[in-house]
């Protein structure tokens, strides 16, 4: 698993490429963790380039979402396709979460 | 694990879990945490307020499995769990709803949903969950798991969530009213 970030105006894009299991999902999760003690509250998570999601990486959305939701932040998704797709639908994670074809659609949504 | 043709049930799925919330997950290993145990997580609903014919918890594990071979495992372990042993540690068990589901392609993961139904006097709280209904599930299902985590607003008394499982019963929404239908049963 790749994670790349980029800062933008309204918040942080999360690029996550390859594979979020339980060996690569913490590192996910503390890297989120550490720019929330930074002081950022809002995250865009480009999906594009994630091609399997473990119950691992299912997990750490939701502790981080939980964890921005009691700072009033926000966790975003874009380009979620595939079996990962698949995955957020059947779990119910498509609903949970807003979703957006690409990051600048997410971005602006933050507004 | 291609879904079949003419009835789209993975549609009727996703429709289903549209009309449900999420109350909390926890994470499991099966086998009691054997060394050949998989894991996964599972997640709690319950329909959303005024969309069901029943007073239903629903579970759903998701369990990883990154080959064939760890997906023929992890359904036959499901397959063999008695559900129905839930109404010797549950009280307000009634009865369980087994329902394994097909995908449109292989995406590491197996899905089973168990659906419980409660005794109508029955209310859903933390308590609930932590104190009585995840005991039962790890017992039947010999899961070792973590605390379940909740959603932030759920409510820690009996009380406090007994309206919201108030149900319409002349028209539901559950997955067995669904198949019903769909199936005319």
């Amino acid at each position: 698993m790749d994670i790349q970030t980029r800062k933008e105006a309204n918040a942080t894009i999360v690029s996550v490429t390859g594979k979020m299991d339980a060996v690569t999902a913490p590192e996910y999760e503390k890297l989120l963790r550490r720019l929330m003690d930074e002081g950022e509250k809002s995250f865009v998570n480009d999906f594009s380039g994630l091609v399997y999601i473990s119950s691992a990486g299912l997990r750490s959305i939701l502790a981080t979402a939980k964890a921005l939701k009691a700072v009033q932040g926000r966790l975003l998704f874009s380009g979620v396709t595939g079996p990962v797709k698949d995955v957020f639908e059947i779990s119910g994670f498509g609903s949970l979460f807003q979703m957006y074809e690409t990051p600048d659609a997410a971005l602006k949504s933050v507004g | 694990m291609k879904r079949g043709t003419g009835i789209d049930l993975y549609q009727e799925f996703i429709d289903v879990f549209h009309k449900e919330e999420m109350l909390a997950f926890f994470d499991f290993l099966t086998d009691r945490g054997a060394v050949d145990s998989l894991s996964g997580l599972c997640k709690i609903s319950r329909p959303k307020p005024g969309k069901a014919d029943s007073r239903y918890l629903s579970l759903l594990f998701i369990v990883d499995t990154p080959d064939e071979d760890a997906w023929k495992k992890a359904e036959a372990r499901f397959a063999e769990i008695n559900w129905d042993g839930m109404r010797d540690c549950l009280p307000e068990f009634e009865s369980a709803l087994s329902i394994p589901f097909t995908l449109r392609e292989f995406t590491g993961n197996y899905f089973q949903e168990i659906d419980i139904y409660l005794k109508s006097n029955s209310a859903v709280s933390r308590s609930f969950i932590v104190g009585a209904l995840c005991p039962a599930i790890f017992s039947v299902a010999r899961l070792r798991a973590g605390e379940p985590v909740f959603r932030e607003d759920l409510p820690d008394s009996e009380k406090d969530m007994k309206e919201s499982l108030l149900v319409d019963k002349d028209r539901g929404d559950s997955l067995v009213s669904r198949l019903r239908d769909f199936f005319k049963f």
